[in-house]
This record gives structure tokens, C-alpha cells and sequence, in this order.
């Protein structure tokens, strides 16, 4: 339920929100603001803490949601009743044998996101008011300044088929009907 | 051998608390019930049946007549929220169906243990067969990672699975589904349970393969003594393999006896039909195969008195409403018993016309 509401909201809603209470109303943290990581990472890791939460706040509903279903599908397969039928033990069946199903859907979307995050999380950094890729892409696309937009696109494209690689190559690790004998 | 009735009812209660010596396996007035959008399937009915150690039991019977659902509910395997058993089940002295989930646990894959239908999706295809084995041993025997291995290559070699020590880290997709199913049986054996379950363990293969496994069930049954469980629709694999046979209808028990009394003597009308619609060697090529005629009852509503009466040829030689009104028990209580109302003097004309009729059409 509560992550059907996280997976329907959108990062300027939930980001606002955080924005308004954590920082503004009650100033449990400050506002978030770029120190670059090799001046001072505490700073650095401090200010992109917030947009850190509100980004995992909606992107852990939508995993919690594929692990769910296909966990479903999962615990109905057949070795699955098996491994109980040998004796083992509820947690063991379910940690073992129906999560290591559940990994490849996860797995896949997760290069896909962090690919896409690596281009550029434009809504996310807008929100928060950090100067990154994201914007910088939506500026080049304003100022009409091509060889910016070349740049930040292709950067875009290398990360998601570099992940895309990646990813690929975890499935080989997780089922090992992918390996190559 | 008169019409005296089942009397394991009266049983019942005095049998919870304390059980003297008695089978081995004893299923007693077991009713397994799922309750599904449509309503409530009555899937398993007042089934009742006895299996000695190192014999064989044979359940047979059509599809959706409840064998399997019978043997899962042994192992405790159906979903609690949607399943209603009654009924019980002792394995010598301890009752299953309402036993701890951690006894339970503690059972499965130990004392009592399942070869499933389709091996090629029944292992996991994540880990290594000799993981898969070596596991169930460990859980059980609180054995070492190095043990439990050479318990497992031991087991490949022991179900003729060349060079284990090889194929003992490899993939089950590294198997044929025959090679698959010796796995399974390996797994099932690795705690040398007391029951086994095979549940249609020959189906999804051809039928080399199939003679190989029985086999291989029929030595490994000589050198445990386990007490196994064969539920198939197969009869001959049942003359093959089987002591006993236990006949399947609409989830009830319509006959029971040993191979020889079901396969050359069979009582009920159903055994008739089952026996009649399989083909014969003997037989020459012209004559048609007799199907049973009909089709297997909704379990959703299954027909009153004797479930197969609306597919029984001999209904109007008792009375109609004797076989839509009544419910045959299974009787007499021990040895070859059926469930129907025919008189067996009749029931034993019928059977040897039938036999006659067969045998002539071949001459």
C-alpha cells in the first residue's frame, strides 16, 4: 500500500514536502548545497543527503513492487515446493530458492535506473536547486549550446550501456542457465 | 464378505491421544477440502487406506481423483488458509495432520519424502545438484559441507548417474529429464526416509526411461525397505512395480486389494473401465479401445450416493436410487474390498462376462 503511494508520486511532491518540513519547519537539516568531494566529503555526502532520501524514497517503491509480484509468481514455482518438500525451513525457502528468482527483474531495472540517474536526475536536481547534469542538459537545450547537449546526451547513452553491460553480466551470476559452458 | 460397514469412525477418538501397534502408514477418514472462488472443492473424500514398511502402494485413478492431493497432504504441503483437512494420518506413532509446522520441518525430506511429475521443473535451477542433495542432508543429519558432499556423489553413483564426482557441481540443466528424475530420487533417498512419494514420477518421460526409474525404485526399495507411495494413472507401471493397489474416483477410495486382486479379479465398475479402455498385446488391431464413457464429476458438486453413477453402466441392476441415494462404503474392511452396491456374486459374473467378451472379440 505505501508503496503503491510512492510509486504514484512524483520527486517535486515528495521533495517539496521534505524540503518544507525537514528543512523549513522544523530545520532538522540544512538546506541541501553542493561541496564538491574532494574539498570536504563529510559536506559534500551532508548536502546531497536529502535529495539522496527523496530519490530512494520513490525509487524503493518500485522495486518493493516488482520483488513483491514476482516474488508471488516465485513461491508457486515448482523447486520451490520442492525445497519445502525436503524439510527446509520456511525463511530458507523464501531467502534461498524464491529470492534468487525475484533478483533478475531487479537487477534489470536497477542498471536501467542507475544509468538513467548517472545522466542526469533533472526533476531531482531542479527540486533541490543543485547544479548537475540534468540541468545542465536542460540549459544547453534552452541556450541552443549543441556541442553542451552533445556532451551530456552522450554521457547519458555511455552510462545506461555501460550499466546495460553490466547488468547482463550479473545474470550470469544469478542464474547459471545464462552462463556460457 | 457381507454388506459390514467401515467402522474406522469409532476410532477415531481414542486413536488421537494414544495408537498401539499398528501399520505403519495409516490414513484414516481423511477429507482434504479447497475453498476457491467457485466454491468449495471437496477434492479428497473420507479416504481411508494402510501401507506396510517395504511395500508398495499403487494409487491410481484419473485426473483431478485426488491422488495427489491425498499424497500432499501426507507431507503437510497444502496451503493452510485455503485448504480444510479432517481426518488423520499416522506415521507409527506420530499424527501429521495435526502436527507443528517445525515437526513437520523436521519430517520432510527425513523420514518421509516426494519424487514430484515433472523433474525438469521441480529442481532449482539456480544451484548445483549436489547442493540440492547434499542440503537436505545436512538439515537433517547435521552433517559437515564435506560430508554432506561425498554423501551426495554417493547417492548420484548409487541411482547410476555416471561419474558423479564430476557431475556433482554441475547445473540441473546440465541433465536430461531422465537423468533429472534419477536426481530427484537421489534427493529424495539422501536421509534414507521411511516413506517415500512418488507422485507420478515416470509421466513426463519416455518410456525407456520409465522402465529405468521403476527399477531403480524397485532396488532401492530392497535395499532400505522404504514403504513407497506410487501414485499414477499408469496401470501397467502399477502391475510393474505395486504390492497394493488403492483405485481413485472423485476423490474417494472405490477399490482396494492387492495387484494380482484389483488387475484379475477387479469388483468395481470403474476398474472395469479403467482395465477395459487400456490397450492389450493380445488383442488384434481392429478392435476399439472402450473409454470409460462420460467425463470425471465437478468436485465442486459431486453426484450424490456413489460418485460414479453417472458414468456406471450396471446402475439399473441394483436400483437407481439405491446408487443415487446411497453412498457405498468401501467394504469388507480388510483384504480386496470395492465400494458399490452390486451384489458381489454379480459384480463377479460381470467381471468374467466382460473378460469373455474381450477375449472373444479377439478371436
Amino acid at each position: 500500500m505505501s508503496s503503491l503511494i510512492g510509486a504514484s508520486v512524483q520527486i517535486y511532491f515528495v521533495g517539496t514536502l521534505a524540503m518544507y518540513f525537514l528543512v523549513y519547519q522544523w530545520q532538522i537539516i540544512d538546506r541541501p548545497q553542493y561541496v564538491p568531494i574532494t574539498e570536504n566529503p563529510i559536506a559534500w555526502a551532508y548536502g546531497l543527503l536529502l535529495p539522496w532520501i527523496v530519490l530512494s524514497i520513490i525509487f524503493t517503491a518500485n522495486y518493493t513492487r516488482i520483488t513483491r509480484s514476482t516474488m508471488v509468481e516465485q513461491l508457486a514455482e515448482d523447486y520451490v515446493r520442492t525445497a519445502t518438500a525436503k524439510g527446509m525451513p520456511r525463511r530458507t525457502v523464501v531467502s534461498r530458492f524464491a529470492l534468487r528468482g525475484t533478483l533478475i527483474p531487479v537487477v534489470t531495472i536497477f542498471g536501467v535506473d542507475l544509468g538513467s540517474l548517472i545522466g542526469g536526475a533533472i526533476i531531482t536536481e531542479t527540486t533541490f536547486g543543485l547544479q548537475g547534469i540534468g540541468r545542465l542538459a536542460i540549459r544547453a537545450v534552452t541556450d541552443s549550446d549543441l556541442p553542451m547537449l552533445m556532451a551530456t546526451v552522450l554521457l547519458a547513452a555511455a552510462a545506461i550501456v555501460v550499466f546495460s553491460i553490466i547488468v547482463d553480466l550479473l545474470y550470469a551470476v544469478i542464474d547459471p542457465r545464462v552462463r556460457l559452458s | 464378505m457381507g454388506e459390514q460397514t467401515v467402522t474406522t469412525a469409532t476410532s477415531t477418538t481414542e486413536a488421537r491421544t494414544r495408537r498401539g501397534p499398528g501399520p505403519f502408514l495409516a490414513v484414516r477418514d481423511l477429507s482434504v477440502r479447497f475453498t476457491t472462488e467457485d466454491g468449495v472443492v471437496h477434492a479428497v473424500d473420507r479416504l481411508s487406506f494402510d501401507l506396510e514398511k517395504g511395500t508398495t502402494l499403487g494409487i491410481v485413478g484419473e485426473s483431478g481423483s485426488g491422488k495427489s492431493v491425498t499424497s500432499l497432504s501426507i507431507l503437510g504441503l497444502h496451503d493452510p488458509e485455503t485448504t480444510d483437512i479432517e481426518g488423520e494420518i499416522w506415521l507409527e506413532d506420530q499424527e501429521l495432520v495435526s502436527a507443528s509446522r517445525t515437526t513437520m520441518e523436521r519430517l520432510r525430506g527425513n523420514r518421509i519424502a516426494m519424487v514430484f511429475q515433472d523433474p525438469l521443473t521441480a529442481l532449482s535451477p539456480y544451484h548445483t545438484v549436489g547442493r540440492q542433495i547434499a542440503e537436505t542432508y545436512r538439515r537433517h543429519k547435521g552433517a559437515s559441507k564435506r560430508e554432506a558432499r561425498e554423501r551426495a556423489i554417493e547417492m548420484l553413483r548409487l541411482v547410476g548417474i555416471p561419474q558423479p564426482q564430476l557431475r556433482v557441481d554441475d547445473y540441473p540443466h546440465h541433465f536430461s529429464g531422465g537423468m533429472r528424475q534419477r536426481v530427484m530420487i537421489a534427493m529424495a533417498l539422501v536421509c534414507d526416509p521411511d516413506l517415500l512419494i512418488a507422485d507420478e514420477p515416470t509421466t513426463a518421460l519416455d518410456v525407456t526411461v520409465q522402465a529405468q526409474i521403476l527399477d531403480l525404485l524397485k532396488d532401492l526399495q530392497q535395499k532400505t525397505g522404504t514403504a513407497i507411495i506410487l501414485i499414477t494413472h499408469d496401470l501397467g507401471v502399477v502391475a510393474n512395480t505395486a504390492h497394493n493397489v488403492l483405485v481413485m474416483y472423485a476423490g474417494r477410495a472405490v477399490e482396494r486389494g492387492t495387484v494380482r486382486e484389483v488387475l484379475h479379479e477387479p469388483r468395481h465398475p470403474y476398474t472395469w473401465g479403467l482395465l477395459g479402455s487400456m490397450p492389450s498385446l493380445r488383442s488384434p488391431l481392429d478392435v476399439p479401445l472402450r473409454p470409460v464413457r462420460g467425463t470425471p464429476p465437478s468436485l465442486l458438486s459431486p453426484p450424490s450416493g456413489c460418485p460414479f453413477h453417472p458414468r456406471c453402466d450396471y446402475v439399473d441392476r441394483v436400483g437407481p436410487e439405491f446408487c443415487t441415494g446411497e453412498r457405498p462404503a468401501l467394504t469388507p474392511e480388510h483384504g480386496h474390498a470395492d465400494a458399490c452396491h452390486l451384489p458381489l456374486e454379480e459384480k463377479r459374473r460381470i467381471a468374467k462376462e466382460r473378460d469373455r467378451a474381450e477375449r472373444g472379440g479377439r478371436a
